[in-house]
């Protein structure tokens, strides 16, 4: 009985992560520019497909395929930002329109990968052991807790950067008011830029850590992105805390269901849950009134 | 009174317009400040001065004329670069950052002298992190001017209006600016915080600070400047220190009424 709850709650965690990394970059992406970027899932399919390519077809090492889909990633976010959010920004389009944009930048992507890649889903070699490790009762692997490692490591790090760094005080501020943050001598759009780069970054890092427990295809993205938009609801698009959690709370309420219902009503069940949470508080369950206004 | 100086002005405007398709909303406007000057400028409604005052800032170009700051030619120049070149501003409409403390709002105005590159930022560099620590104290230093030291660490949200103002000074302070230009400082305090306003104006006075005053509060303006430009329908009328100004037929005709300066006179 406890030990089937705490496999699913492991299971939650896990999975929980992933959400939570995706709400966790939106939010980041949405504090400095108050847009959504739809191609954020992209990046964790881009992430795991890539890493077949360098891991399998390429045979490099480890740390070399992770730089590598670093820099994949890097560069496709700026492809998104130089390609879609700054010509739209400087044309004063609404961030509305410009969330539109990132959704054509994500067909975009889907479609590029559609024709390097092809329809058949991939098998990602883990780059950690997939043996069992025991702890206590609970058996895991290496794999699944560093996925669990990630997210916790880059929930501190956009603390430290967020609230640590004369940096970070320059994102806060262009979130808030970026007309007067320019006046203060901040370019929104670096800031903006930035939050691209290192979401993606931090979605690419997942997708190739995920890869091996999902599988990985090319269609996987936009999946990715709808549980990651709704973990950011849920938690409070206004803070990347509030996001990430809600990504832990959706892992792990989708696991549970799974678990002591069918797996087919999770999604059903989640949605319901998430609606009557927005109609008792607008903001998110942790959120801020702050998503409320640019 | 003014004390005469060296060089040139620290500010000046040349046969500035500003048109919004047919309205002239700022018709050949000229003054200049000097260094140590504290010059106001008013009129009644619709008088052009807010639009002015964006020219200056340089929320918009002028349709034509000339802005110098500094010996330069500043016309142009879109408001982000003025900042690093020594004009800091204040808002009618106080506009800090919600969410973040009082002390980092005063931060944020020390942008141009701290660059905040993210690297350096990580890495912490014992150079930055003396930064960091000069940029703390710094604007807890301006905090103390404008006697809000103790609420550093709270969220802007929870500060009044008056005081928000205040942070507002000190935020456009930590540029360490040549010319501060305040829009409408004194807008919606009551007479207390006025009185505090006036106080520290008159300090920063004391200290040498350039200052450009937009204000409707007449008597907060006579008190507080050396010299006052007063417009009316977009159009200069009278340029000089309040008792003049004060004294002057056309000003008392467009804040009072034709007759009424007849009567005075």
């Amino acid at each position: 009985m406890l030990m089937t709850l705490s496999y699913l709650l492991l299971a939650g965690l896990t999975n929980g992560s992933v959400y939570g990394l995706i709400a966790l970059s939106l939010s980041v992406i949405y504090s400095a520019s108050r847009v959504i970027n739809f191609a954020q899932g992209e990046f964790v399919m881009l992430g795991a497909m890539s890493a077949v390519l360098f891991l399998v077809t390429l045979a490099l090492p480890w740390p070399v395929a992770l730089v590598a889909v670093i820099v994949v990633s890097v560069v496709v976010a700026l492809g998104l930002d130089h390609g879609i959010y700054r010509p739209l920004v400087r044309r004063k389009a609404e961030p509305l329109t410009i969330m539109i944009g990132t959704l054509a930048g994500a067909i975009v992507i889907y479609g590029s990968a559609f024709l390097i890649w092809g329809p058949e889903p991939r098998f990602v070699p883990p780059v950690l052991s997939l043996a069992p490790i025991r702890l206590g009762f609970l058996i895991s692997n290496a794999q699944q807790l560093s996925l669990i490692v990630l997210f916790f490591g880059f929930l501190a790090l956009t603390w430290f950067i967020l609230y640590r760094t004369r940096f970070g005080l320059s994102v806060r501020a262009t979130g808030v008011d970026p007309k007067v943050a320019l006046l203060m001598g901040i370019r929104s759009e670096r800031i903006v830029q930035f939050t691209f780069i290192y979401s993606a970054a931090m979605s690419g890092i997942a997708g190739m850590m995920i890869g091996p427990l999902l599988g990985a295809h090319v269609s996987m993205g936009i999946l990715i992105t709808v549980k990651g938009f709704m973990a950011a609801i849920l938690g409070g698009l206004g803070s990347p805390f509030a996001a990430a959690a809600g990504g832990l709370a959706i892992g792990m309420l989708e696991a549970l269901m799974a678990g002591y219902g069918t797996s087919l009503y999770a999604e059903p069940a989640i949605f319901v849950l998430i609606l009557m949470v927005l109609i008792v508080r607008p903001y998110g369950l942790l959120g801020d009134y702050e998503a409320e206004r640019r | 009174m003014t004390v005469e100086r060296n060089s040139g002005p620290l500010l000046r405007l040349e046969n500035v317009v500003q048109k919004f398709g047919g309205l002239v909303a700022v018709n050949n406007v000229s003054f200049e400040i000097r260094k140590g000057e504290v010059k106001g400028l008013i009129g009644p409604n619709g008088a052009g001065k807010s639009t002015t005052f964006d020219l200056v800032t340089g929320v918009r170009p002028p349709t034509s004329g000339e802005i110098h700051f500094n010996g330069i030619r500043v016309t142009r120049q879109p408001a982000h670069t003025r900042s690093p070149m020594g004009m800091a501003r204040t808002f009618q409409i106080v506009r800090l950052f919600r969410g973040l403390s009082v002390l980092e709002n005063v931060q944020m105005g020390m942008h141009p002298a701290f660059p905040d590159g993210l690297l350096p930022s990580i890495l912490r560099s014992a150079e930055r992190r003396r930064q960091e620590a000069e940029s703390r104290k710094r604007a807890m230093k301006l905090l103390d001017f404008v006697g809000l030291a103790d609420r550093a660490g709270e969220r802007i949200e929870t500060l009044t209006l008056g005081q928000l103002r205040l942070v507002d000074i000190a935020r456009a302070l930590a540029s360490g600016p040549d010319l501060l230009m305040l829009d409408e400082p004194a807008a919606g305090l009551n007479d207390a915080e006025t009185r505090n306003l006036a106080e520290m104006l008159a300090l920063l006075k004391k200290r040498g600070m350039s200052m450009l005053l937009v204000e409707h509060d007449i008597d907060f303006i006579m008190s507080a400047c050396d010299t006052v430009v007063v417009m009316d329908h977009g159009t200069k009328i009278a340029d000089g220190t309040p008792a003049e100004v004060s004294r002057n037929r056309e000003v008392i005709a467009a804040y009072i009424g034709r007759r009424a300066a007849d009567v005075t006179v």
